[in-house]
């Protein structure tokens, strides 16, 4: 007998050689083939990840329209300044100049604040008195129903609430009104020191809810030499550059607020909001993943004699190990674009319904309860291949160590 | 002198269980000629398809080598004797197995598919192979459906799909009728003179005997050479004697 000389070890590195293509045409091949068991599977992803989908978008969806309430228009890189007592701590233009000179700061509008007094036609309504310029206004975010935001020495803009109590309902049929404004300038001292007359032309009319108030140009009581204002508005060059002008202004002895204490708030809500309906789809998708694994579960134990065939003929473990994820990824995908699809529909739904019945109740505005960011379908996206991956780890693996020659034998 | 595709050196098989050790293939020396026709014939339970399963790389031998084409087969790990299995052989299993879910020519093309090769051209190289053994008109039917006959040409157009250099088969008239017997053993007579492959038949079957170019006579686990005219060992012809006055004293029994 001859003996061989040579026992030559086979050096290449082997490299996967069945193509992901033809794995995934088996898997599809054997999805399909067990039509019922995949289908159930697949609607129990599409409802775990459906209801998961569903609740976040609406907790995203009811926190944008929350946000659009409670911050409007108004600019989150805005601070309003106030002093906490203007006899010790007045805000003068020496702090004026001081926050102007903070690094990030772009703009500071200042503003009197003062009780007045409108007279129309005879009637005589307390006022909140404005007295600043357009910067102001701008950064004030005031909903305009009539006229335009534009301050003159002798315009005015006024609040839909002072026009009803005047009697104008008309907002447009208000503008080019002649209105006597009278109003007490006190001294940063406290000390009263004249009253301001003016007879001004509404040039505007915003709506600022119930507050009645009237905005004026600063010019004629900066004329008088007077610098006690009753709030400012700093605005910094980012969003990010805030939190430390806030921190600075607070150095000067001043009271700062920003819309951003706001969304703040609301964030820490609908953050909570957010992991309690997460916990709730959270269940179901445990569930499906469950499922899931059953099905893969259970197709691997059908399919023993298959997967020792596949061995026979060539398969390596990582092949089988593939084909089995593969399943499970399909599964999943499926599972999760119909998910996705269903949350979407619903919403579209749910939204269309509360736009007409708002609209029966006079708000135009199209209401967008539901919002499918692209963070969320990225990250469901994610989520739904690592569930795959995940369920299909425990089978796969069994799979590849399944000995060819008993599962034939298995048959 | 014949060029050796295979060849066993020492090989011993021993499974250890809850009774104990048994020892399955004791000392097996052969070598296999390329382009021959052997069987491997011996009586049931005498260890042909360990042998077969050893020769396959599926079953490790406890001791020994089998080089097949210059290759030591277990100097691989299962991975690459996977890989060399999809280069090198085609097995014909004695049960049909399939992937039930696909055609019989997704079937016929999976070591096609394994061994990396794409859909297109391992289609059409299957339905070669289908076409050889007579069965391309079956090729998108489900392999369940068909008779035995029919799966078994199906199957022995799966060994042959790759053109792969050996053909194992595992005694693939087991389970058929003498007709559709003899077809297959036709068939893999053809392949081997027609596509000089080299075939090696597990049967228990004597009247194949005859068609082969060697015989490897296994009995009791002890395998002896015998080739083309000569006499066939006297344990094996025993053996055989033993069966036949068993079968004959069963027939005498049921009258």
């Amino acid at each position: 007998m001859r003996v061989p000389a040579v026992f030559k070890r086979h050096k290449k590195r082997l490299r996967s050689v069945i193509r992901p293509r033809i794995l995934t045409y088996i898997a599809l091949k054997n999805l399909f083939s067990k039509r019922l068991r995949s289908a159930l599977t697949i609607i129990g992803i599409v409802i775990g990840i459906g209801a998961i989908v569903f609740l976040v978008s609406l907790a995203l969806g009811l926190r944008s329209v929350v946000d659009q309430q409670v911050i409007g228009s108004k600019s989150v890189k805005a601070i309003d300044v106030t002093t906490p007592n203007s006899a010790i701590i007045p805000l003068d233009n020496a702090r004026i100049n001081k926050i102007k000179g903070f690094a990030h700061v772009t703009q500071v509008a200042p503003a009197y604040i003062l009780p007045g007094k409108v007279s129309e036609n005879g009637s005589l309504t307390d006022v909140v008195v404005y007295a600043t310029n357009s910067t102001y206004v701008g950064l004030s975010a005031l909903k305009f129903v009539g006229g335009n935001s534009r301050i003159t020495n002798n315009s005015a803009i006024v609040s839909t609430s002072l026009l009803s109590l005047i009697g104008q309902s008309s907002p447009k049929s208000a503008i080019g009104k002649q209105l006597d404004l009278t109003a007490t300038l006190s001294s940063a001292s406290g000390t009263l020191t004249k009253p301001f007359e003016e007879k001004l032309i509404v040039s505007g009319v915003a709506n600022i809810g119930s507050g009645i108030a009237v905005y004026i140009s600063s010019a004629p009581l900066q004329a008088m030499g007077d610098d006690n204002y009753g709030q400012i508005k700093v605005v910094a060059d980012n969003r990010s550059n805030v939190p430390t002008i806030r921190s600075q202004i607070a150095g000067l002895g001043l009271t700062t607020a920003s819309p951003l204490d706001t969304l703040s708030e609301i964030n820490n809500i609908f953050t909570i909001f957010t992991f309690v309906v997460i916990g709730f789809g959270g269940i179901g998708l445990i569930i499906a993943s469950l499922g899931m694994f059953n099905t893969l579960t259970i197709s691997l134990l059908e399919r023993t004699s298959e997967i020792g065939l596949l061995i026979t003929m060539g398969a390596r473990k990582a092949d089988v190990r593939r084909l089995m994820i593969i399943e499970s990824l399909l599964l999943a995908t499926i599972g999760g674009l119909g998910g996705l699809f269903v949350a979407w529909l619903l919403g579209t739904i749910i939204d269309t319904i509360l736009t007409h019945y708002a609209g029966d109740h006079g708000i135009q505005n199209t209401i967008h309860a539901f919002l499918i960011t692209p963070l969320l379908l990225l990250i469901t996206v994610v989520f739904v291949f690592l569930i795959g991956w995940v369920v299909a780890l425990y089978p796969s693996r069994r799979a590849a160590r399944i000995n060819p020659i008993d599962a034939l034998r298995h048959e | 002198m014949t060029e050796s595709l295979i060849i066993s050196h020492n090989i011993e098989k021993r499974f250890t269980g809850k009774g104990g050790v048994v020892e399955v293939l004791h000392d097996v020396d052969f070598t296999i000629p390329r382009g021959s026709f052997t069987i491997i014939f011996g009586p049931s339970g005498s260890g042909k398809t360990t042998l077969l399963n050893v020769l396959s790389g599926l079953e490790p031998p406890t001791k020994g080598h089998i080089t097949i084409d210059g290759q030591d087969l277990y100097q691989l790990n299962s991975d690459e004797r996977s890989h060399f299995r999809a280069q090198t052989m085609g097995i014909v299993h004695q049960q049909n197995y399939w992937i039930k879910s696909l055609s019989v020519v997704d079937n016929v093309a999976m070591p096609l598919y394994l061994a990396g090769k794409d859909k297109r051209s391992a289609s059409l190289m299957a339905l070669e192979s289908l076409d050889r053994v007579g069965m391309k008109e079956f090729a998108n039917r489900l392999p369940t459906i068909l008779s035995g006959g029919q799966q078994q040409r199906v199957s022995m157009a799966r060994a042959l799909a790759s053109g792969k250099e050996l053909i194992l088969a595992d005694e693939p008239t087991g389970n058929l009728d003498s007709k559709n017997g003899t077809m297959i053993i036709d068939l893999l007579m053809s392949i081997r003179n027609d596509l000089n492959r080299t075939i090696i038949l597990v049967t228990h079957n004597i009247e194949y005997l005859p068609l082969s170019d060697k015989q490897l006579y296994i009995h009791d686990g002890y395998v002896t050479e015998g080739s083309r005219g000569e006499r066939m060992p006297p344990e094996i012809l025993d053996s055989l004697k033993a069966q036949i006055a068993s079968l004959t004293g069963m027939q005498e029994g049921k009258r």
